[in-house]
């Protein structure tokens, strides 16, 4: 404790110089937690979504390119909705290299008296449904039943509640695990319950555009192609038959492909500038220490006379310096989680990526390694500062003052 | 602490309870509905406003008084930090889908200052107290 006394109070001798330390270290760790914590959560982001999509191919009619793309949807959070023949389901199912198929029905919701609230509604097929299904388990491990529905984590609706979508009143069972991704704004039912809602829109003069019986349509035919298929392939051979040309095949790895590259750049931008701001700041930071410790040659010149050894001298230094640097740490992590928790919504919503924020232990880590980091700057800062001025004989340092 | 750096860090908390109450009315509104009706949240904008404009006025007042008035200045202080913290979300409702303006901006802008002038609400207490 008694060797903490006299760094302290220097520290405190000279705020000014402490502050400034603090400030520079605070500015380290706070642009390493956040950059690490948003690049990393972009990762994750797009990690879920590719996961939680889960099929090779998405089949789509042709008219959907003309009104809301399914990647709008389904990755910016974009509503709408577009349908096709039900019957191309069993053509579909006999092409070569696909193993499983499911389709899913699509309606979005209105920001009218009609709708509680205006989201995407997505209608799975329960018996066949391999992308939403595993999903929705994880929070309700029974089969949505009629008038049931799942919600997004960011919808506004507890298990228990009722939401009403085109006057019609519906039951919440389960709140989804959240996925950083629109999904998360989206409200998942079964087939059923989703044609009884269009039903209900068209009874309230909503213009859908089906041409046929609600009954016989779908929005989107999810494919899971065979072990060994080339997903590419199986697209290229659907978009090529004519009995498919009212529908196109999209790779979902090509949808990826735009948001991939976004998020590679926004992670390259967001490394380089912690890159940057950490050279800056090392560069400062000894600056800081070799400007401090020459302003101090006469107090160690004297401290070195009364007998302090060139180690003890070091260990002096290492500990001021470690005390600004674990406060600048802890200051700087503080800083950026009172930014980063709060805005995550704000952050995502400006990135237009999806973005999940990790979990609390290796937000911790991070935040652990963030300090460590800053700590381990400012000693080595201070190290080499301390080190120039040791060699130096202090009776030459004292009589220079004369 | 001395009496001059609990002024500064009162006079802060001032100015931050200033910044929510301008920003509530400007950059940092609660969400508004296309026809401009008020949407569910303008309740939490309202309290969030005058609970700004009161930290303002108690944070530059704490300046002009010592003692046991001062220790109470402090006290208020920092309940009014800890109700603006509370007020979006907790004391009055905001808009339920977690995209809105409401929830992306105006509650996590109110619980930063209101965290900020909490912390420094409290040390100006503890300053006042010890210096009582």
């Amino acid at each position: 404790m008694k060797a903490w006394k006299l760094p302290l109070r220097n520290l405190a001798r000279k705020p000014g110089r402490t502050a400034a330390l603090i400030a520079l270290t605070a500015f380290l760790a706070l642009s390493m937690f956040a950059g690490s914590v948003v690049a990393l959560s972009l990762r994750r982001g797009m990690s879920s979504l590719e996961n939680r999509l889960g099929a090779d191919v998405i089949v789509v009619p042709v008219s959907a390119k003309s009104k809301v793309n399914l990647d709008e949807i389904l990755l910016q959070g974009a509503t709408g909705y577009f349908y096709m023949d039900a019957e191309l389901l069993p053509q579909l199912a006999k092409e070569s290299g696909v193993a499983q198929l499911s389709p899913q029905l699509f309606l979005a919701s209105l920001r009218a008296s009609c709708c509680s609230v205006a989201v995407q509604v997505i209608g799975i097929d329960q018996d066949t449904d391999f992308t939403v299904q595993p999903w929705i388990s994880r929070s309700y491990a029974q089969r949505l039943g009629e008038m049931d529905v799942a919600v997004g984590s960011k919808i506004s609706a507890d298990v228990g509640e009722n939401i009403i979508l085109y006057e019609t009143r519906c039951h919440v069972v389960a709140r989804l695990e959240t996925t950083g991704t629109a999904m998360d704004t989206c409200v998942y039912c079964s087939m059923e319950t989703l044609r009884a809602l269009l039903e209900a829109a068209r009874g309230l003069n909503h213009d859908l555009k089906i041409s046929g019986d609600p009954e016989e349509v779908v929005s989107a035919v999810y494919l899971k192609v065979q072990e060994g298929m080339d997903p590419q392939k199986v697209a290229d051979s659907i978009n090529l038959q004519r009995k498919f040309k009212k529908v196109q095949a999209v790779r979902t790895k090509s949808m990826f492909t735009g948001i991939a590259d976004s998020l590679s750049g926004v992670s390259r931008t967001i490394g380089l500038l912690v890159v940057a701001v950490w050279a800056l700041a090392v560069v400062l930071l000894l600056i800081a220490f070799l400007l401090s410790a020459n302003e101090r040659k006469r107090e160690f010149a004297v401290l070195r006379l009364l007998g302090t050894s060139r180690r003890m001298l070091a260990g002096l230094m290492w500990r001021e310096t470690a005390l600004c640097s674990l406060m600048g740490g802890v200051l700087g992590v503080a800083l950026a989680a009172l930014i980063l928790f709060p805005f995550a919504g704000l952050i995502e919503h400006s990135l237009g990526l999806p973005y999940l924020m990790p979990a609390a232990p290796t937000m911790a880590l991070l935040a652990a390694a963030s300090l460590a980091a800053a700590v381990l700057v400012g000693s080595l800062a201070s190290a080499w500062a301390t080190h120039r001025l040791s060699r130096v004989d202090p009776g030459t340092i004292l009589r220079e003052g004369n | 602490m001395s009496r001059k750096q609990q002024n500064y860090l009162s006079i802060v908390v001032g100015l931050l309870g200033l910044f929510i109450a301008i920003g509530v009315k400007t950059f940092l509104h609660p969400c508004v509905h296309a026809d401009g009706s008020e949407a569910m949240c303008a309740g939490a904008g309202q309290l969030i406003f005058y609970l700004g404009i009161a930290l303002a006025l108690l944070g530059s007042g704490l300046t002009w008084t010592k003692g046991v008035l001062r220790v109470i200045f402090a006290i208020v202080l920092l309940i009014l930090s800890v109700l603006l913290i509370l007020a979006p979300g907790t004391l009055a409702p905001v808009c339920g889908m977690a995209e809105m303006t409401c929830r992306l901006v105006t509650q996590p802008a109110a619980r930063v200052t209101g965290i900020v002038a909490a912390i420094l609400s409290l040390i100006v207490g503890i300053g006042a107290i010890r210096n009582r």
